[in-house]
C-alpha cells in the first residue's frame, strides 16, 4: 500500500499516518497479518523524525489496529480490528457531533450529508468488490 | 611519454572526464543541477540548453586538461614518479573546476525556480510503499561467500608456499611494470594482499546491503512506474557489485601467485589495466541504460502529475551534500550523479564511512611494518 504525506498540510503528520493505515485495512489493501515497516525504516523512507511513526504506531496499537511484536515487528492485528463497542460509538458521536453542528450552520441538510456519508462508504464498498 | 603512460591516461582519466560531461542527462528527472523540480519541466527548452551547455563545458575543460597533462608530461620525460602526481594533480584540478562549473548552472537554476515559482502550483507530497521492502531488492550477500573463499584459500596456497617467495617481495609497481616500491619477506607482509582481499569482499559485502538498506525514494507524480525502476536500478548495481567484486578478488590473486609463479612484468601492468577499463566500462553503461534511481529504463507510459515531490531543497547543501537531522536515514541516492550519498547530519554515517576508508590505509600500513 502507498502512503502519502503532505508535509506543508495543518493536520499533523503522525494523524495523516494513522488514517492513512486505517484507510488501507478499510480498503482491504491491508489484510489481518500484514507487515508494516519498523518504525525506524519507516521513518528513514519517509524522511521524518522517529518520533512521529511512532506516535502513530503507539495510537494505532491502542486502539487495535496493529500489534508490535519484537521479532515478527509491526503486523495488522491477526485476530481482526475488534468491532465497535459502546465507547467507540460515544467517541464517534463526539467526534461527528461538531461536524454536523457545522453543517446546520451551513445550510447542509440531513439528506445532503446522509448522500456524502454514503458516497464516501461507497469508497470503501466498491474496493471490497474487486479484491 | 609511452605506451603504458598513454594507457594509464586513457583508462583514468576519459571515464572520469565523460561521466562527469552527461550527469545531468543521469539524474532523476525530478532534479536539476541539485535543485528539485517538478517531473515535466525537465523537459523545458531552457533546461535542455543548460545541460547541453554544462556538457560543453565540461568537455572542454576535459580537453585543456588532456592537453596540459600531455605537455607537461612530455617535458616531466622519464620521471615517472612526477608523473604520478601530475596525474593526481590533473584529476584533482579537473574535479575542483567541473564542481566550480556545477556551481555556477545550481545557482543559475535556483534564480530560474525562485522566478518561474513552478512548485508553489501544486501541492508537494512524500510517497512510499509499505511492501517496498518485502521484494528482492538486492542479490544475495552470499554471492561474496565465492570471493571470500578465494581469498583464504589465497592466504593457505602462501603459506603453504612461503619458503618460494622471494625475500625481498614488491610493495608498488610503476607505470612500466618496474616495482618502485619492495617490502621485506616477513609472514605480515605477505599477507597485505589476501588482507586487503578479505577487506575488500567485506566492503563489497557492506555496499550490496547498503543498496537494499538505502531510502525508498518514490516519485509522487508515478508512484508505480518508480518503484519498478527503482527495484531494476537497485538489483543492477548489485549485481555489478558482485561481478567487480569477485572480478577485483581474482586479479588480487593472480598478483599474490606471481609473488611464487614470476610472470613478464608487463602482464603486470596489463592485467590490471583491462581488468579497471572493465569495471569502468561497466559502470558507465550501467550509468547510461539505468540513469540514477532508474529514471532512464523504460516502463509503462507515465501520466502528467497532479501533485510534485517534496521540496527538500533546504536539506542539500550546494545542491550535493544532504544535511538533515530529521531524516533518520544514513544512505540515501545522490542528487546530482549516480549512486548513493549519505546523510551528513547522522554522525554514524560519518563513522561507517571513516572507518572503511582508514582501514583501508592502515591494514597495509601496519602489514608493511
Amino acid at each position: 500500500m502507498f502512503i502519502h504525506l503532505d508535509l506543508q498540510s495543518n493536520e499533523a503528520i503522525y494523524t495523516q499516518l494513522k488514517n492513512q493505515v486505517i484507510a488501507g485495512i478499510a480498503k482491504k489493501e491491508l489484510q489481518p497479518g500484514d507487515g508494516l515497516p519498523s518504525v525506524r525504516s519507516l521513518a528513514a523512507d519517509l524522511g521524518i523524525n522517529l518520533h512521529t511513526v511512532n506516535k502513530a504506531y503507539q495510537q494505532l496499537k491502542q486502539e487495535g489496529f496493529i500489534q508490535i511484536h519484537r521479532q515478527k515487528g509491526v503486523v495488522i492485528n491477526p485476530e481482526g480490528i475488534p468491532e465497535a463497542d459502546e465507547t467507540y460509538k460515544r467517541t464517534l458521536e463526539q467526534t461527528l457531533h461538531p461536524i454536523i453542528a457545522e453543517s446546520v450552520c451551513r445550510k447542509i441538510n440531513e439528506d445532503e450529508f446522509l448522500a456524502i456519508c454514503s458516497s464516501l462508504f461507497l469508497e470503501f464498498e466498491k474496493t471490497k468488490g474487486e479484491k | 611519454m609511452d605506451f603504458y603512460m598513454i594507457a594509464i591516461l586513457l583508462v583514468t582519466l576519459i571515464p572520469v572526464f565523460i561521466t562527469l560531461m552527461f550527469i545531468p542527462y543521469l539524474t532523476r528527472k525530478t532534479e536539476s543541477f541539485g535543485v528539485s523540480i517538478p517531473e515535466e519541466v525537465f523537459q523545458h527548452p531552457e533546461l535542455k540548453a543548460m545541460r547541453k551547455q554544462y556538457a560543453t563545458f565540461t568537455g572542454v575543460l576535459s580537453i585543456i586538461v588532456i592537453a596540459i597533462f600531455l605537455l607537461l608530461s612530455n617535458l616531466l620525460g622519464e620521471d615517472l614518479n612526477a608523473a604520478g602526481i601530475l596525474l593526481s594533480v590533473a584529476i584533482g584540478g579537473f574535479l575542483i573546476s567541473s564542481f566550480l562549473i556545477y556551481l555556477f548552472f545550481h545557482r543559475k537554476m535556483k534564480t530560474m525556480k525562485a522566478t518561474e515559482k513552478w512548485e508553489q502550483q501544486k501541492p508537494q507530497k512524500v510517497v512510499i510503499n509499505t511492501k517496498f521492502r518485502d521484494q528482492k531488492l538486492i542479490y544475495s550477500n552470499g554471492w561474496f561467500l565465492f570471493p571470500l573463499f578465494i581469498a583464504f584459500t589465497t592466504i593457505l596456497f602462501t603459506l603453504l608456499n612461503y619458503d618460494r617467495i622471494p625475500d625481498r617481495i614488491p610493495m608498488q609497481y610503476g607505470f612500466d611494470g618496474e616495482v618502485t616500491n619492495w617490502a621485506d619477506k616477513s609472514y605480515r607482509s605477505v599477507m597485505i594482499l589476501p588482507i586487503l582481499q578479505v577487506y575488500l569482499t567485506l566492503l563489497f559485502l557492506f555496499i550490496n546491503s547498503m543498496v537494499a538498506k538505502a531510502k525508498q525514494q518514490v516519485s509522487v507524480e508515478n508512484p508505480d512506474k518508480s518503484i519498478q525502476q527503482n527495484i531494476i536500478f537497485r538489483r543492477r548495481w548489485s549485481a555489478y557489485l558482485i561481478i567487480s567484486g569477485t572480478a577485483l578478488i581474482l586479479m588480487f590473486s593472480f598478483i599474490q601467485l606471481t609473488m611464487i609463479y614470476p610472470v613478464d612484468p608487463q602482464l603486470l601492468v596489463i592485467v590490471p589495466i583491462i581488468f579497471s577499463v572493465g569495471m569502468t566500462v561497466g559502470a558507465i553503461v550501467l550509468a547510461f541504460s539505468t540513469g540514477q534511481g532508474g529514471s532512464r529504463i523504460k516502463t509503462t507510459i507515465g501520466q502528467k502529475g497532479e501533485v510534485i515531490d517534496r521540496d527538500d531543497d533546504q536539506y542539500w547543501k550546494l545542491g550535493q551534500f544532504y544535511f538533515n537531522r530529521n531524516d533518520p536515514a544514513l544512505f540515501l541516492e545522490k542528487r546530482f550523479g549516480v549512486g548513493w550519498t549519505i546523510n551528513l547530519a547522522r554522525p554514524l554515517a560519518w563513522t561507517i564511512l571513516l572507518v572503511i576508508i582508514l582501514s583501508a590505509f592502515a591494514i597495509p600500513y601496519f602489514l608493511a611494518m
